[in-house]
This record gives C-alpha cells, sequence and structure tokens, in this order.
C-alpha cells in the first residue's frame, strides 16, 4: 500500500472553497460497506490447490 | 449402593491403605474435526477446538485420585496428518518432528479418509497402559471402535472403556458387537468413571454394581441402572488444560458452564445424556476460572458450553453483572433459544463482552417449528438475530433440512430463513441435513425404516469420503451407527435436499449479496435452483472452465463461476424483476481470483508531470449501472430493488488489514482511475483526461484532473512511480485471489468464534 500524502491542493492549485468542495463531490470516495470478516479470503486458492494434491493418488501426483 | 462403594473408595484415599494410582491410564479423545479438504481452514478450526471437556475434566478428577491420566487428542493427531507440517510437535515426541503421510504414500485408487486409520493406530501407545479410556461422538463413531479393536488386539490384558455421547445410548448393541470393549460409561462420567477405575483397581466385585454402566459378564451384556446427574456442577474441577499440549497456540477454549436442557426437541440426542435437568455453574466459579485460565494461558475468548444457556434470565444476568463488576476483560460466547432471550438482555450480554451466540432455529418452517417440538416463533427469531447483530454479536443460525414430514414449501421456508439472515453483517447460517441420532424422538419413531443411501449429513460425516471399511461397520450395525443413515422423506427427494442445502451453503461461502439479492428478486430461491439445475445440465463445457478434481463441485471455485454465468446469462435476461440491480450484484461479485503479479514500481512522492499514476494492485474495481449505496440499503431493508436509482458508478474493493472496504467513485473519479495504469504519465492523463469534454462549472480541466488524483493518492486508490511498472512473471509473486469469502465455520454445532488472525491471540483481545 503506498504512503498517503498531504494534499495542498488550494495552494498547489489555487482553488477556491466552492471548487474544492465541488470538486471533492466529484472526486471522494464513499463507504458502502466493509464487508465481514474475510481473512480466510486469501486461502481459497491454497485450499483448492492442496486438494488437487490430496485428491490424487501416488501415480498421478507428479 | 453406589454412596458405599463410593465412599470405600474415598476411604482407601483418605486412609492411605493403598495407593490408587499404579493403573496408567489413557485417554482418547473422540475425533470432531473432519475436513481432509483444506489444512489451512483445518488449522483454524483446530485453533478453536482443543481436547473435549469432558474427557480434560476426568482427568482433572483422577489426579485427585492420585492417578496419572495421559491424553491423545485425536483432533491432534488428525490436524498433523492433514496439516502434513514436520515442525508440528508430535504427542510422543514433545517437539521432535516425525514421519507423516505424503500424498506419495498414496496407492492408485486409495482414499485419503483410508489412511487416517493407520496414521492414528501408528500412534496409539498400546502396550503402556493399563487402561484406555475412549470418549465417542456420533461422527466418529466408527473410528473409536475401530481403535478399541486394535488397542485390544495388540494389548489383551488392557481395560478397554468407553464413554461419552454415543456410547451411552448405543452401549447394548457396541457391547455385543464389539467384544474387545469391557465396560461402557453412561452419561455423565464424572463421579462414575473414578469410582468405576479405583474399585477395578483394588478388584473389589463391587464394580459390577456401580450405576451407570454396562459391561459384560462372560457372555452376557448386563446394563445397570443409570447413574444421577451431578447436581452441583461447582465442585467439579477445572478441566486439566494442562493436557492440551497446544493451548498455548488457541485464541480461545470451550468451558462448561452448565448442563442440561429441559427441552424436548425431536432430533436432539442431548437429553438422555444430561437427562434434561438444567444446571450451571455459579458465577463465582466461572470467573474464578476464567480469571485463571487468562492468566495460566494468555487466553481472551470462552465459549460457554450448555446447551441452551439462557433458559434462566436472572442467572445470565448474574453471570453479566459479575462479569462488569469484576472488571475482568474477556469476550465470550454461549449458546440460545431465540425465545429465551430478549433485546434488553442481549445488550448487557454485549456490554459485558458477549461476542457470540449459537441460536438453534432448525427449520425456517413455522408448521415444522410444531412437529418438531421446537416451537419457535419465527418472527420473534428474525428480531433476536437483528438485535444480536445491532449489538455486534456473532449468530449462528442453525437450521436442518430434511425431515421426514418436511415439504417443498417447508424446505424453501428454511432455505429462505438462511438466505434471509445473510443481511445481517454478524449472522452466519448453517444448514445441515437431518441425521438420525441415536435415542432421540426422531429415531425411535423411524428406525425401523432407516436407508443407508450414503447421502451422509455433516453431523454424520467424520470426513469428505468414508473409509469403506467404516462403511462396512455402518452397513452392518444400524443400531450402532443410526446417524449414517436417513429417514425416508415422505414429500423430498433427499438427493435434492442435499444439493439444495449445498447449493445455499456456498452460494453464502462464495458470495456477499448475490443469494440475498436473487431472493428478493425472486421471492422464490427454489424456483431459481431449478432453473439453475436445468441451465447446468445444458451448459456446453467451456476450456476456460476449472478441473475440480475431487473436490465436491459445490465447494469449487468453478460452483461459483458457473453461478455468475447462470445469473448473467440466464436469470438476468429470463426471469429478473429488477435486472439492472441484479446484474450489478452479480458483476460486483463476478471478481475472479486475480492472477495479476506484483508490479516493480520505482515510488515516488512527486507530483511532477512524468510521473505515472498507477492503480493500486491490491484493489478490485468495477463499474455497476446503479447506486450502489443505494442497492446494498435495498438489500439490507428488503426494499423494491426496482426502486435503486440508475447511476454511473465505480466500485472499488480494498483490502485493509484483512477486512473488505467497498467503496464508491463518482463517475468522474472511476473514469480518472482507469487512466491510472502505470504507463501513462500525468502529463499524458491530462490531455486524455480534457477529452472527455468533463464541463466542471469554470474549473480548468488540469486543475480538476490534478486534484482527482491527489483524491485518489489520498483515499489510497493510487500509487506514483518515477517509471513505467513493469510486471514480475512468477507465480510465486502473484496475488492473494478472493474477496468475498465468508469465514468457514468452525464447526456445525457451536456458537460463532470470533474472527482470528495468524500472529494474534485474537482480535478481541482489546475488548
Amino acid at each position: 500500500m503506498a504512503k498517503k500524502i498531504e494534499l495542498q491542493i488550494p495552494s498547489d492549485l489555487g482553488l477556491t472553497k466552492k471548487q474544492m468542495s465541488d470538486l471533492t463531490k466529484s472526486f471522494k470516495k464513499q463507504l458502502v460497506e466493509t464487508l465481514k470478516a474475510n481473512q480466510k479470503a486469501s486461502k481459497t486458492k491454497s485450499k483448492l490447490m492442496v486438494v488437487d494434491v490430496l485428491a490424487k493418488p501416488k501415480n498421478q501426483v507428479v | 449402593m453406589k454412596e458405599s462403594i463410593s465412599n470405600a473408595a474415598r476411604g482407601r484415599i483418605a486412609d492411605g491403605s493403598g495407593r490408587l494410582g499404579p493403573s496408567s491410564i489413557c485417554l482418547i479423545t473422540a475425533l470432531t474435526v473432519a475436513d481432509f479438504i483444506d489444512p489451512d481452514l483445518t488449522v483454524d478450526t483446530h485453533a478453536n477446538t482443543g481436547a473435549q471437556l469432558g474427557v480434560l475434566t476426568l482427568a482433572a478428577l483422577l489426579r485427585r485420585q492420585g492417578y496419572n491420566p495421559q491424553i491423545i487428542n485425536l483432533d491432534d493427531l488428525f490436524f498433523d496428518f492433514v496439516r502434513q507440517d514436520e515442525s508440528r510437535p508430535s504427542i510422543q515426541g514433545k517437539g521432535k518432528p516425525r514421519s507423516i503421510i505424503t500424498p506419495s504414500d498414496f496407492e492408485p485408487g486409495q482414499r485419503v479418509s483410508e489412511l487416517f486409520f493407520p496414521f492414528v493406530a501408528s500412534h496409539l501407545p498400546t502396550d503402556s497402559f493399563d487402561i484406555f479410556g475412549l470418549s465417542s461422538i456420533c461422527s466418529s463413531y466408527p473410528l473409536t471402535l475401530r481403535l478399541a479393536d486394535e488397542i485390544r488386539r495388540r494389548n489383551s490384558r488392557a481395560k478397554i472403556i468407553l464413554g461419552g455421547p454415543q456410547a451411552s445410548v448405543v452401549d447394548v448393541a457396541t457391547m455385543r458387537a464389539y467384544p474387545c470393549i469391557d465396560v461402557i460409561v453412561r452419561g455423565e462420567a464424572d463421579d462414575t468413571f473414578p469410582l468405576l477405575l479405583s474399585l477395578l483397581e483394588s478388584n473389589d466385585p463391587r464394580w459390577e454394581s456401580i450405576h451407570g454402566i454396562t459391561f459384560r459378564r462372560e457372555h452376557e451384556v448386563i446394563r445397570n441402572p443409570n447413574a444421577p446427574v451431578v447436581e452441583n456442577l461447582d465442585r467439579l474441577p477445572l478441566p486439566a488444560f494442562d493436557l492440551d499440549l497446544r493451548i498455548k497456540d488457541r485464541n480461545g477454549i470451550h468451558l462448561e458452564i452448565g448442563r442440561g436442557c429441559p427441552f424436548a426437541c425431536t432430533f436432539c440426542s442431548t437429553n438422555d445424556f444430561f437427562r434434561r435437568n438444567f444446571r450451571l455453574k455459579s458465577p463465582a466459579t466461572m470467573i474464578a476460572d476464567i480469571t485463571s485460565l487468562k492468566k495460566e494461558y494468555g487466553l481472551n475468548y470462552f465459549s460457554l458450553v450448555h446447551d441452551m444457556y439462557t433458559i434462566d434470565r436472572k442467572k445470565v444476568v448474574a453471570f453479566c453483572e459479575a462479569i462488569l463488576a469484576s472488571g475482568e476483560k474477556f469476550t465470550w460466547g454461549c449458546s440460545a433459544r431465540t425465545d429465551c432471550i430478549d433485546d434488553e438482555l442481549l445488550e448487557l450480554m454485549a456490554s459485558a463482552g458477549c461476542t457470540g451466540i449459537f441460536f438453534g432455529i432448525e427449520t425456517g418452517s413455522q408448521r415444522l417449528q410444531h412437529v418438531i417440538n421446537k416451537k419457535l416463533d419465527l418472527t420473534e427469531a428474525r428480531q433476536r438475530i437483528e438485535c444480536a447483530d445491532r449489538n455486534g454479536i456473532k449468530t449462528t443460525v442453525a437450521l436442518i433440512a430434511g425431515f421426514p414430514e418436511e415439504t417443498l414449501d417447508d424446505l424453501r421456508d428454511t432455505i429462505h430463513f438462511f438466505i434471509d439472515s445473510l443481511r445481517f453483517d454478524h449472522a452466519e447460517p448453517q444448514c445441515s441435513l437431518l441425521a438420525p441420532l441415536a435415542a432421540t424422538p426422531v429415531y425411535d419413531q423411524h428406525k425401523h425404516h432407516l436407508v443407508f443411501d450414503q447421502i451422509f449429513s455433516d453431523m454424520s460425516n467424520q470426513s469428505w469420503q468414508t473409509d469403506p471399511l467404516e462403511i462396512e461397520m455402518i452397513k452392518t450395525h444400524p443400531d450402532i451407527f443410526p446417524n449414517f443413515y436417513a429417514i425416508p422423506t415422505d414429500v423430498l427427494d433427499r438427493r435434492y435436499v442435499k444439493e439444495v442445502i449445498d447449493f445455499v451453503t456456498y452460494l453464502a461461502t462464495w458470495s456477499r449479496w448475490l443469494p440475498v439479492a436473487i431472493l428478493q428478486d425472486s421471492g422464490d430461491l427454489l424456483n431459481v435452483f431449478d432453473r439453475w439445475q436445468k441451465w447446468r445440465l445444458e451448459r456446453r463445457p467451456s476450456e476456460s472452465d476449472e478441473v475440480i478434481a475431487w473436490t465436491p463441485y459445490y465447494s469449487h471455485r468453478r460452483f461459483h463461476n458457473e453461478f455468475i454465468e447462470f445469473v448473467q446469462t440466464c436469470y438476468v435476461p429470463e426471469m429478473a424483476n429488477a435486472p439492472v440491480a441484479i446484474a450489478a450484484v452479480a458483476r460486483t461479485e463476478s471478481a475472479p481470483a486475480r492472477d495479476e503479479h506484483k508490479p516493480v514500481v520505482n515510488e515516488t512522492e512527486s507530483f511532477e508531470g512524468s510521473t505515472l499514476p498507477y492503480k493500486l494492485e491490491t484493489l478490485f474495481v468495477t463499474n455497476v449501472e446503479v447506486d450502489y449505496q443505494e442497492l446494498i440499503a435495498s438489500l439490507r431493508s428488503k426494499t423494491d430493488l426496482k426502486r435503486v436509482s440508475p447511476a454511473d458508478v465505480t466500485v472499488v474493493f480494498s483490502d485493509d488489514r484483512g477486512e473488505l472496504n467497498v467503496w464508491q467513485l463518482p463517475p468522474l473519479a472511476g473514469t480518472l482511475l482507469r487512466l491510472c495504469d502505470g504507463q501513462r504519465s500525468i502529463a499524458e492523463i491530462i490531455p486524455e483526461f480534457s477529452l472527455l469534454g468533463i464541463e466542471l462549472d469554470g474549473i480548468p480541466v488540469e486543475k480538476a484532473c490534478l486534484f482527482g488524483l491527489m483524491q485518489l493518492r489520498a483515499d489510497g486508490f493510487i500509487g506514483l512511480s518515477s517509471s513505467p511498472l513493469t510486471w514480475i512473471d512468477d507465480d510465486e509473486a502473484s496475488l492473494g485471489p478472493e474477496k468475498f469469502l465468508l469465514p468457514p465455520k468452525a464447526s456445525n454445532t457451536q456458537q460463532p468464534w470470533p474472527a482470528f488472525r495468524a500472529g494474534e491471540k485474537s482480535i478481541d483481545s482489546d475488548f
């Protein structure tokens, strides 16, 4: 994850407060929800891979 | 009679006339974990299990009598078997790596499950003990009996004693069929087992008079009257948790808070074991035990075991108030009926650290609620689940399908209840196929016409494949293993019921909102399931179809992919009432396993014309044609999906320390984000952005573009590179895949455990 930086928009871009407000509406993210704990998500791949390995009889295991 | 025998045994200890501990005792737990599929999930499940409380309590009681019992935890062995991790300490070697089964051990055509018994048998120290006590549960009873047989084969002198829920209720049939077993201790063994051992130890023939045992006298099986239950649970010692070799690895443990449920549901097996006699430990005992365990093992979560804890409201209040007064910080879970709990009590429980409740709803059909003698008001049940959710308490919403009297309408109601509960963030529904457990009313009613159709309930299946030898045992002894059998259903095809259960279970696993949306849109999930089955039969295989090997279809990602395809190509055009909304949900949940590779980035903080912004690789971005916030709100509140506003919206999923945040971006931000590909510089992006002809009320487009880039950067969606990105072409660098998975169920009979991340004792530890 890239490091966040502090915005210096008014001074850097010379925007008025109203312009800032309009642009913020046009660009700012809105949180919809935080999904249920999905910390197991990254395991899906390994899960499937392991199934394949375990399920194959000896003569099929590479 | 029992009292006098008991006093005699205690007297021997008190007067020092003989030490009771020369016999060596090995207690073997029943296998409770059963997942040959996923070692990683098994690891997590294992972190939440531990040796069974009954066995650990017996060990503590035996220590009081001077014995030094050893415990073999079959779940530990199962964990080692599945994990194949040589760095784990062995039960015997304590820290030494040991050989474990690897794929190279397979013979052609051999099943994984066939290797487990020899693995366990190879770890049984059969010659080292005089007495073996094996606990039992229904799902692993064939394994328990095989182990008993193996012990007898290798040690003809050992006393083999069985106990636990399953042996207690099929005692006579077991003794007749398995001559290797000497005694079965029925019901609560806390008094019976130590007494039995002490009398056997001293060759006191009065052991045959002990209540609560079934034993063999020559060729006759004798069943003594039941022993009384333990009325005062406070007199029992703290279980011998030090014999749980992995307790320090666990994020929480089970701890008994009481016994006995006074209700009489037709499918439930605990009535016989605990005699429907409701008892609780005192708050003082519980808090003292928890405080001690916290201090000793650094535990923060306690799964308070009781079949139905919240019957006596005043005692629950007293417990919560005692926790709050004690100042002890820990979290806990329990079981409850939705008609034995109220909103005020839920709030108090949450404030006292309750983070999980197991609600046995059993059926979503109000009609069946009466047939199975559960008699819950389902409207009230929904309200309690909702209230628990508001208070941040996770709920396991446990359902059963496949009752003999169940109709299609009943099944529909149950799966609708299942899916409907997904609207709540903290509810985790589960649905099991009915298993006729021994000594239950439903078994007694149907025991003469059970069928063995090999459509196993997860309550009666110790793995995804049952060892063929155990299948033979089950076929030979339906009276010992009835839970592996089925009660014929009057109306429904059990194969259909089983597939419906798998369908909804894995829909809920692979998706967050899609099943809720389709239920809400269609009003009849069974109708959708029927169409899905037909569509699947007609579907032509695609080259991109993943090979699922032996993985059950619905648990494989291929099901998820094909169901998304079904929704997009069949459900939306053919069946949907709100096609735009359903298409939006399908699109956001269609995120395939990411196969992108990690980029090589020359990070910079400078917003110069030559800087190349890039979308962070941890994001998943998609576009939908409705207001996504409104859509989710509509799903939560069950309002008309057709009324969700159309909009051009970009949805971004971002992973934040294991949690998945879902963001909605306005159209301009979404457009700009798509231009941030790590190949275009800011100087190149600005003119492309300008070409879109965006009107911004007098604000110069380049300023708007720069503002947008800074905002995306501040929002954590883009990074900045001083050179074009390149990607490592290496599988090792590929990213983890899915986003929509819900946590797997730790167990189908336990209250939900708090989420657990590797390396942490508990995420709730800061409670």
